[in-house]
């Protein structure tokens, strides 16, 4: 059975969300939120909500995956869930037109990356 | 860099004039965050756009009247309208085309203004960079105003 974040989260209500849009959610050909990522992103935002910082936005991505972002007028993290779990994370830093980019299959490492990024 | 867009019969390079431009993108459920601000998936292509999200220009409709094109004609109503200009669209590091002179294909119709970003030639890496970058400066503008 799939595991869903914490039920008193924040977020839990959002991550159900994504885990019942159906096929074509974006009103063409976008498949459903794969499993794997919903799982990938449940441990990532009970892991990150322990930090105290600010939660991302969560969204579907078309790829079946999870996108978890923190978006302001000045920079961009984003961190795609994929469909096989892994993690792919993006920093656009102020000013900046080139972001850091790079994959990872481990959620500490994520979590780092987020929380040196959004902090 | 925008010598090497081969554009289809019909379609024309969306030139930086002398009047800022700007490019209106419609935000549909659920890319729309609990903050208000918008995906940056939602600036780039989905699943059926094969790499050419359609935006609409101002200097032919207004943000009003595209938002409300969307919501009448497109499968789900737009939640609001963000903007980029067509300067902002080559600091990202790609065009804007407008496509209203081609043909079309299939039953649709075209919303009025409509061009797209071109993302075809961009791989993975560059479409997520270039989304960022698209979404920051539509942050820095804010939600344009209209009523649903």
């Amino acid at each position: 059975m799939r595991r869903v974040v914490s039920e008193q989260a924040p977020y839990a209500s959002r991550v159900r969300e994504l885990a019942e849009l159906p096929e074509g959610w974006d009103g063409a050909g976008a498949p459903p939120v794969s499993d794997i990522a919903l799982d990938a992103a449940s441990s990532f935002l009970d892991a990150f909500a322990a930090t105290g910082l600010r939660m991302p936005n969560i969204f579907p991505s078309e790829t079946s995956g999870v996108s978890l972002e923190w978006a302001s007028a000045a920079e961009v993290v984003m961190i795609e869930v994929t469909p096989e779990g892994s993690f792919e994370l993006l920093h656009l830093p102020p000013g900046s037109f080139h972001s850091e980019q790079r994959e990872t299959r481990l959620l500490p490492e994520a979590i780092d990356f987020a929380k040196n990024a959004v902090s | 860099m925008t010598g090497s867009f081969a554009l289809a019969p019909g379609e024309q390079l969306i030139a930086v004039g002398p009047v800022e431009e700007q490019l209106f993108r419609q935000i549909t459920y659920p890319l729309l965050g609990e903050d208000g601000v918008p995906a940056a998936h939602a600036f780039g292509p989905q699943s059926a756009d094969a790499g050419k999200p359609s935006y609409s220009r101002s200097t032919r409709v207004t943000a009003q009247q595209s938002r409300s094109w969307h919501t009448a004609h497109a499968a789900k109503p737009s939640l609001g309208v963000w903007a980029v200009t067509v300067e902002e669209v080559g600091q990202a590091g790609t065009v804007a085309i407008d496509d209203s002179g081609t043909p079309q294909s299939g039953p649709r119709s075209r919303a009025p203004g409509h061009c797209y970003v071109e993302f075809r030639h961009f791989q993975k890496r560059e479409v997520r960079n270039v989304r960022a970058i698209l979404l920051r400066f539509a942050i820095v503008r804010g939600e344009i105003p209209t009523q649903p």
